[in-house]
């Protein structure tokens, strides 16, 4: 670096921007390899960047989410199943409460519905009510036996 | 009862008849029965329009 003091230096970098992009252009290889280098080298540093650059943009960050999720069905399937294999006795709990609560998603599982399909909010609260009336039905024929 | 609005207010008054033991739970489970069958009607008709790409234009859903 031409200057210690980083005043200077930034005046001197605004002055050669033109020059440092060639400079960049030329090396690129060389830069890529040197930066790879040092991520290697300092996981921690590029973790606590990484992290403090998704605080700065979370819209970024949820946008870029989308879209890698978009580019990559599979991937996002097998890291859903692998996290579901790994937090058994979670999903348990979950689909547990999913069957409970009678929620939307069960429902519309339980009407073997799509869930990109659009179906109106009434329907399935007639069929979350017909379920209730269902169960609440078969539990007395069960106190009677 | 002619849409399935209708026919949710319907199974909620028959859920709070039965709750309350105004109705048998014979009766409200004969009443749910049907529902169901109204309900999987409207079900069909949408995955029919579903194939076929096209937006449902269901009368009981409106």
């Amino acid at each position: 670096m031409p200057y210690r003091d980083k005043a200077k230096q930034k005046e001197w970098r605004v002055k050669n921007k033109d020059k440092i992009l060639e400079w960049r252009n030329a090396n690129r290889e060389r830069i890529c390899e040197l930066s790879k280098k040092w991520a290697r080298e300092n996981p921690e540093k590029v973790k606590a960047t990484r992290a403090t650059r998704h605080e700065k943009n979370p819209e970024k960050r949820k946008a870029q989410d989308a879209k890698w999720k978009a580019n990559n069905p599979d991937k996002v399937k097998l890291i859903a199943r692998t996290f579901r294999v790994n937090h058994l006795e979670q999903e348990k709990q979950r689909l547990k409460k999913y069957r409970t609560d009678l929620s939307d998603g069960y429902i519309r599982d339980k009407l073997r519905l799509k869930s990109s399909d659009e179906v109106p909010q009434a329907l399935i609260e007639a069929k979350r009510l017909q379920l209730l009336i269902r169960r609440m039905t078969n539990e007395n024929s069960n106190a009677i036996t | 009862m002619k849409t399935v609005t209708q026919l949710r207010d319907e199974l909620a008054t028959v859920f709070d008849d039965l709750r309350s033991g105004e109705i048998k739970p014979k009766e409200a489970g004969e009443l749910a029965n049907v529902a169901g069958k109204m309900i999987n009607s409207a079900k069909v008709q949408l995955e029919y329009y579903a194939l076929r790409k096209e937006t449902p234009d269901i009368t009981f859903l409106k």
